[in-house]
Order: C-alpha cells, then structure tokens, then sequence
C-alpha cells in the first residue's frame, strides 16, 4: 500500500507548483505549447526516420556509420572472406552478374578490366600466397583441392610456370595465416566458387531487432541534446534577459519568494526541453525496453536529470553573472558555444570510451550519457568486466555530486537574486561544494598507484582549483551596498580554503599512504604560494570592482599561479633524485634579471592582493 | 494599512545618502504624496518601503510590525502593489498574458484570476487592447498595464513611483480618478511625482523630499497654512477695460504679476489673496465694471508655492 504524502511533502509540492506555474505558463504562453509540441512531434518522427534510414540505408553513408557502430563488416572485410563483388549501383549490378553468367554458362574469358577480373587475381595471389606459406598438416585436404583447382583453371596473366613465383612476390608483403578462420573461409570460398567471384548487391545486414536499437540511440541523442543544451540555454538566457532588462525587479516585489524565482526559471527551462524531448524519450524508452539492453537505461535514467539539473543551474549563475553587462542574445551566444563544444567533447569520447577514460564522465557529465547511450543501444564491448563495474561507480558519484552541486548553485542564485548583502553560499554549503567537486575531480584519476601520487595529487589540484575558486568567490559577502562599505571575512575565508586543501591532500595521503607524500620543502612553498595568491585571487575579483588595470593584474597572477603549480610539480616528482635540485626561483638558472623579477612577483603579487582588499573594502577580518 | 517609516536611510556609496533619517507616518486609507526633483531619493525611498530594498539603517512598520527577515517581507508584499520607477514591460507579451503572469505571481488562479484580469483591463480601458503585444502598445497604454498590474492582487497598500511619467492629460484626470477610488476602497497610496499638479488636489497628505531628507510633511492644508500660502495666482485674459481692471485689482489688493499681449488679448497673471469666492467676487466686479473678460484660469497650485518657497529647484 501505498504511504499518503506528508503535509510537509504536500506543502512543498504545493510550493513548487506555485513557484513554477507563472514561469511555465509565460514559457508556453498564446500557441506557442502547441508550436513545441508540434515540434516535438517531428524530433519523435525524425528519430524513427533517421532510425530506420541509419538501419536499413543501402547509401555509403549510412553504411559507414553502421561500420563507426561496429553494427557491420566493412565492404573490404566481407568480399575478402566471401570472395563476391559488392555493387551499390543497379546498372553495375546487371552488367557484372551478365558477366558472370557468360563465364560460367559460355565459358567466355573475363574482360581484363573488369571488377570481376581484379577480383580473381587477387583470388590468384591469396591461393599462390598460400601454396607458398604452406599448409599445417590438417589443412592438407584444402591444400590439395586448391592445387587441382589451379591446375584446371590455370591463370592467364603469368605464365603458369612462373606463376607462384610471380604471385609470390606479391605476397611478400601480404603474409598469410593458415590459422586464420577468415583466411580459410576465403580459401574455401575461392576453391568452392571455381575462382569466379559472388556478385552481391548491397544492402545493410541489420535485423529488425538492429533496427529498434539504432532508433533507440538516434532518439536517446535527440533527449541528451535537448536536455543538455536546450534546456541550460532556455534557462540561461532567459535570466540573462531578465537581469539585462531589468524585469526581474516587479517580479521581486511579487508574493514569489527569489527561491521560488529560481524554481521557475528552472521549471520553465526544464520544461520546455522536457515538452520537446517527450516523443522523442518515448521511442527511447521503447526502443530500450524491447530491444536494448535494459540493465544501462537505470544508469542513463538516472544520470540525465542530474547533469541536465546541473547544466541549468550553471547557466542560470552564468546568465545572471553576465547578463549585468551583456544582452541575452550575446549570453546565448556564448552559452550555445560552450554548450555545443561540450557535447561535441562529449560525444567524441562517449563513443569510444577506453579503460582509462572512464573517470572522465566525472568531470563531463554528458560523456556519461553519450556512453550510457551506447551501452544501452550498440555496447561496442571495449571496456573490461572490471571497467564497466567502474564507469556504473562513477556515474552514481556522478549523480550524487551534481546533484549537490546544483542545490548549491541554486542557494547562490537565489541570494543574489535576492540582492542583499551577504554571500552567496554559507560555510557549510561551501565545504560541501569543496568536498564533491574533489572526489570528482579525484575519479578522473585513472590508477591510484603509489608511485603516481604526485601527478594524481597535481592533476586532481588543477582540476579543481576552478571549482574551489568559484566556491571562494560564492563566500565573499556582495550586494547593491558599495565594496568600501563591506568588511572581509578574509581569515574565515582563507581557514576555510586551507581546510579544502587540506580534505584533498588527507584524502590523497590515505589512498596513497604517507611513504607517497615527497620530502620537498622547496616545492611545499612553491604550492603553498599558488594556493594563497589563488584564493586571494578569488577574493579580490568579486569582492572589489575591476578595471582594465585590475583584469591585466588578474592574468599576470594566474599566469604566475601556473608557473608556480608547475615548479611545485617539478620539484616534488625530482625528490627523490638525488642528483637534480632546481633553484628555489628557477628563473635565475635561465638569468639573473629574469630571476629578480621572478623574487619581486613572488612578493610583490600576494602583498597586492591583501593592499587592495584592505583599501577597497571596510576592513579586513 | 498604515505605514510607519522611522529614520529610514540608505547609502550606496557609504559617504552619501540616497535618503537620510526619514520619518513618516503614513495612517491608513489616505493617499501620500511624495514629492521632490529627480535624484532627491523619492524612487530609493519608495523601494524600501516596498520591501524591495533593504535599508541601511532605520525601520519601518506596517500595521505596527516591523518586517525583519525574509518571510515576513515575503507575507507583506501579498499585500503591497509596487510600480517602481522605469519599470520595464516584456515587450514580447500581450498585455493579457503580462497581467496572467502577475496575477499568478500574486498566487491567483483559474476563473478568479481570468476576472480580474478582465476587470482591470476594463478599469484602464485596455479591454481593446488586450491582445496586443506590450512592445506595440503606447507608452501611455504602457503606464497604465503597468499601474493595472499593480492591483491585481486587491493590495492594502498601492506604491506608485512616477504613474503619470507618459500619460496625456486625459490618461493622468483618469490616473487620479482611479487612485481617488482605490482610496475610497481604504487602500493606503503612496504616489511620488516631480509634478506637482498632479498631486495637488489628489493627495491627503505631502512629504517634500530634497538631498534625501524630507524638509516638509504633514496634510497639505496645513503645511499651506503653515508656510503662509493662502494665495492663488490666476491669469486673466481681457478684450478690454484694462484701466477698470487695474484700478479694481488694486482695489482688491491683487497682486499683478505680469502684463503682455497675446493673440489680441491682454493677459494679466494675477496673485489672488484668500479662496475661490474671493476670486468669484472679483470676477463678479470685473464683469459688473465693464472689464470685457474672455477666460479666467489658474495657473500655478498652492503646493507648487510652498514647493517654490522651500527650494531653488524649478519643478516643471
């Protein structure tokens, strides 16, 4: 039996339908529900279409795409070991298959410039090549059928005594392999055929049950793009606007709560993808169910709402952020490109995961999905056992993380949209943000081997410095009061940085163990520098305006922040080498200006940073 | 709703206030006037009270409570109409479908939502127009879906910030008919203009606003009787008798302003001491003397007097 929703479940189901009904409503307002669903409709239509053409297509094209599925044998491959001639073409058709019924009725020669002649040479070279290489024992019977057969139909380019020295020599380069099935089958084939080719006209191999499945995968692509780029552009662009024009300002003073706002903008952008996506996710659905592999549609199912979530929230921060100073046209310009790259990204190495790639679907969500996708409809069976069980484990942390990440986001939104003064997210939710956006960034690491912990501990930090500096950004305190009038919670905010950095270095000594952690105190200060001048960073870019000065400044610090990263690198991977001890400012090997200039930044940047907070702000604290 | 502002100020740069130290009680069911020159925090002043804004220091109280944190700013706004200043339309909407999206805003729903839609379109003669898309309506049909926009929700307090910036004469007569009427309703308004006229007759009481402080308040009879305005200036225009008129005014001890010639005519501006029967009285004289009178009008509102006494600032 099923429980009754609590008052509370109800209140907030309530909420939420308040909160979304004016953004959806505006979303699908006059006829414009009925133009989506109509669009809709074709994207289902086109999927089956394209399905079905992709499936059952005897074009060149279709057939390479079924080859880049592996659905299919190449050309090359299936006349090779069936000895036929594969036409495409009516005309060609007709005229070889005469052809081929003058040999074998009339026993006519063959045109010397015919298909089917090539193809009998060759025949004549495979057969010689395999005389020459010499049959194992059990091959014996097929060694003999092929020398009668060369015997009764001797060829006509080379002398018949010079012929399997003539061929021979072709062979040199072609090698071949009695122990090969497809070899032998083609042997078969030629001694069975009398060496005269099968002329086959081309159509796809694919069953009906193939069929579903592509139709599936075209569908399910359909649902990804929407999901995934229509919906976090419908969302972003629209707050762009909103924050742009300025319209958000009567909506504030409405009965909505800025949670609510949010919930909308979300509602409404989720939503509109979702009208468009409906058909398109039923053939999907279908498709996966009566011929897919139905254990990787939960992953898939689980993982789709998650990083579309995310996505959304994203831009929404995005469009907010930029839409300040840029029109929502221009944010969504620049919205569909990010958007378009990640998934072209996405796609590329979704369809071909590798053993060590798995951990990237932590990173880029739609990866997950592009392979969920393939596992689902055409699983190319390049992942072991252990790899799958993997990539499954990813994707649940994946679902996980993206999903706090996006509550967190939308905490921050809804205090900026809010507009008071405070930052965007609370320490907590900080630590939270920190927490997931580490072991994310942790499962991209493809071996945690002990000798690889320096390079995991690097790439894991590069990965998420980003996000940590986002994190930092979202704890200092804005609103529509000026900077001077603000005091900085800088100590706090920097405690809370050093405990980031702290969880990711405790959490790699523990996989690790601490014989990995390297005896470099050089390096030690190299890391710890660009991790101070990094948070600094963070906090003075959102903390106090910038001019074009200030933006120059920025680049240099994060242009010193990379060489100081790779020099921590350096010298902690050279520990234990004895014989190789960089200078503490390696500039100074190059020359002795250069070294100088690098001393002063290393001062001069993080005294910068605390001068300028200090002056711009109320206080520091 | 009465409202109770006690020493609202607010800073955006932390040196100069936008508004400083306001005091303002407000009593329930009567129309507020805010009125000062561009830049003088009317629009700062109204956002706080709105509940939009936070203000940097002070309180204020609505039916005596202080609204402190976010629900009950959220509970309040249910019950407040706020048209800010420069309030945008999305241009892409029709105007039915830009107050369906308010009212749903609001929390209406279904059938009652759909009338009160009708209902306000009727009230703003939008009923025509409904249909249309925002971006094609005028800007004086603009500024009135905004002000319908802002009653959907039958508030008890309407702030309007600048409603008449974009009405012709006949749309501001009608702006001040419909807030006369949602006065009667006992819906407290406080309505901000740089216009003084358009406030004069309309409003029960008046605070003046300039550099963020307010330098007078109270019911407008009293702040005319306090700051010794009891005086209308009219302009006369006559065909002839100008001798007689003269000697008459003096009479009278009306003070004139100014001569000049117009269109045939001689137009006299004319400070009259004392009320509208003093001006039908000297009208009746005028007349009765031969003085050909073709039209008598004022020109200038008592308010606009005191407003001129307080302040260098020119206001329309």
């Amino acid at each position: 039996m099923s429980k009754a929703p609590t008052s509370s479940t109800r209140a907030r189901l309530d909420q939420f339908r308040d909160a979304s009904l004016p953004f959806v409503t505006r979303m699908f307002r006059g006829n414009r529900l009925r133009r989506y669903l109509a669009v809709s409709l074709v994207l289902g239509l086109l999927s089956v279409l394209i399905g079905a053409w992709l499936s059952f297509g005897a074009g060149g094209f279709e057939q390479d795409m079924r080859r880049e599925l592996d659905l299919e044998q190449s050309s090359w491959e299936r006349e090779r070991a069936e000895f036929t001639v594969t036409v495409h073409d009516g005309y060609m058709y007709e005229q070889l298959t005469a052809e081929r019924d003058r040999i074998l009725v009339a026993g006519a020669s063959l045109s010397d410039y015919s298909m089917l002649a090539d193809e009998r040479e060759r025949a004549y070279a495979t057969l010689y090549t395999a005389l020459t290489m010499g049959a194992p024992a059990q091959y014996a019977g097929l060694e003999a059928d092929i020398r009668t057969l060369l015997e009764t139909h001797p060829p006509t380019r080379y002398d018949i005594d010079n012929a399997q020295w003539q061929y021979g020599q072709e062979a040199r380069d072609w090698q071949f392999d009695w122990y090969a099935p497809a070899e032998r089958l083609r042997l078969q084939a030629i001694v069975d055929q009398e060496l005269v080719p099968e002329v086959v006209f081309y159509t796809s191999p694919l069953s009906f049950a193939d069929g579903v499945r592509l139709t599936g995968a075209v569908a399910g692509g359909f649902v990804v793009l929407l999901m995934l780029i229509v919906a976090p552009l419908a969302s972003g662009a629209t707050v762009a606007q909103e924050v742009h024009e300025n319209t958000l300002q009567p909506v504030l003073g409405t009965r909505l709560r800025p949670v609510d706002i949010v919930t909308g903008f979300t509602a409404a952008g989720v939503g509109l993808a979702g009208v468009l996506a409906a058909p398109s996710f039923l053939v999907m659905l279908l498709a996966g169910v009566f011929a897919g592999h139905i254990a990787n549609l939960v992953p898939f199912l689980l993982l789709l709402p998650a990083a579309s979530l995310f996505l959304v929230l994203f831009t929404q921060l995005v469009g907010f952020g930029l839409g300040r100073r840029w029109s929502s046209g221009i944010v969504a310009t620049l919205l569909t490109g990010a958007l378009c790259m990640l998934m072209l990204f996405s796609v590329g190495i979704g369809m071909n995961l590798e053993d060590d790639m798995v951990g990237l679907i932590a990173m880029m969500p739609p990866v997950g999905l592009v392979h969920g996708l393939r596992e689902l409809f055409v699983p190319h069976m390049r992942l072991s056992a252990a790899e799958t069980q993997h990539a499954l484990v990813i994707i649940s942390v994946s679902v996980v993380g993206l999903s706090v990440l996006a509550y967190v986001m939308s905490r921050a939104l809804t205090r900026r949209i809010e507009g008071r003064t405070q930052a965007s997210i609370t320490r907590l939710e900080g630590l939270l943000a920190a927490a997931v956006s580490m072991v994310l960034a942790l499962a991209v690491v493809p071996e945690f081997d002990a000798n690889d912990a320096v390079p995991a501990y690097f790439v894991s930090l590069g990965l998420v410095a980003f996000a940590w500096q986002l994190i930092l950004a979202g704890r200092v305190p804005v609103g529509d009061g000026p900077s001077t009038l603000r005091t900085l919670p800088l100590r706090g905010i920097m405690l809370e940085f050093a405990a980031f950095v702290g969880m990711h270095a405790g959490l790699l000594i523990l996989v690790f163990g601490p014989s990995a952690v390297p005896v470099a105190p050089m390096g030690a200060f190299h890391l710890l520098w660009a991790l101070v001048v990094l948070a600094l960073l963070a906090v003075r870019l959102v903390a106090l305006p910038t001019n074009i000065l200030g933006s120059l400044f920025a680049m240099v610090c994060y242009g010193a922040i990379c060489f100081e990263m790779v020099c921590a690198g350096v010298t902690a991977a050279t520990a234990s080498d004895s014989g190789f001890s960089p200078h503490p400012f390696v500039l100074f090997e190059a020359s002795a200006v250069l070294g100088v200039a690098q001393l002063v930044l290393t001062v001069v940047i993080p005294l910068a940073l605390v001068r300028a907070l200090r002056k711009g702000s109320a206080g520091v604290v | 709703m009465r409202v109770e502002l006690n020493a609202i100020s607010k800073t955006y740069d932390g040196s100069t206030f936008a508004v400083r130290d306001v005091d303002l009680t407000i009593p329930s069911g009567s129309i507020l006037g805010l009125i000062g020159p561009n830049g003088a925090g009317k629009s700062t002043a109204l956002r706080m009270v709105a509940t939009v804004m936070e203000p940097t220091g002070g309180t204020i109280a609505y039916d005596g409570q202080v609204a402190t944190d976010a629900a009950s700013h959220q509970a309040l706004r249910s019950q407040i109409g706020f048209l800010g200043d420069g309030n945008p339309l999305y241009k892409d909407m029709t105007a039915t479908e830009y107050l369906t999206f308010f009212g749903q805003c609001f929390g209406l729903r279904g059938p009652s939502l759909r009338t009160k839609v009708d209902e306000v379109l009727a009230t703003f003669s939008l009923g025509n127009k409904a249909n249309a898309r925002c971006k094609a309506l005028s800007k004086g049909m603009r500024q009135r879906l905004l002000v319908a926009r802002c009653l959907l929700h039958d508030p008890s307090l309407l702030i309007l910030d600048e409603p008449a910036d974009g009405l012709d004469p006949r749309g501001r007569s009608d702006l001040r008919t419909i807030v006369g009427q949602i006065r009667d309703r006992g819906v407290t308004v406080i309505i901000s203009s740089h216009i003084l006229r358009e406030l004069d007759d309309l409003c029960d009481q008046v605070a003046i606003l300039q550099q963020g402080t307010i330098v007078v308040s109270g019911e407008v009879d009293s702040i005319i009787e306090r700051y010794e305005v009891s005086r209308l200036v009219y302009e006369l225009r006559i065909l002839g008798g100008l001798e007689q008129a003269r000697e008459i005014l003096s009479r009278r001890r009306v003070l004139i302003e100014s001569e000049a010639e117009a269109d045939g005519l001689t137009a006299l501006s004319l400070q009259v001491q004392g009320d509208d029967a003093a001006v039908a009285d000297m009208l009746a004289e005028l007349c009765g003397a031969g003085v050909r009178v073709v039209t008598c009008s004022r020109v200038r509102s008592r308010l606009e007097d005191v407003y001129n006494r307080l302040s260098e600032d020119q206001v329309n």
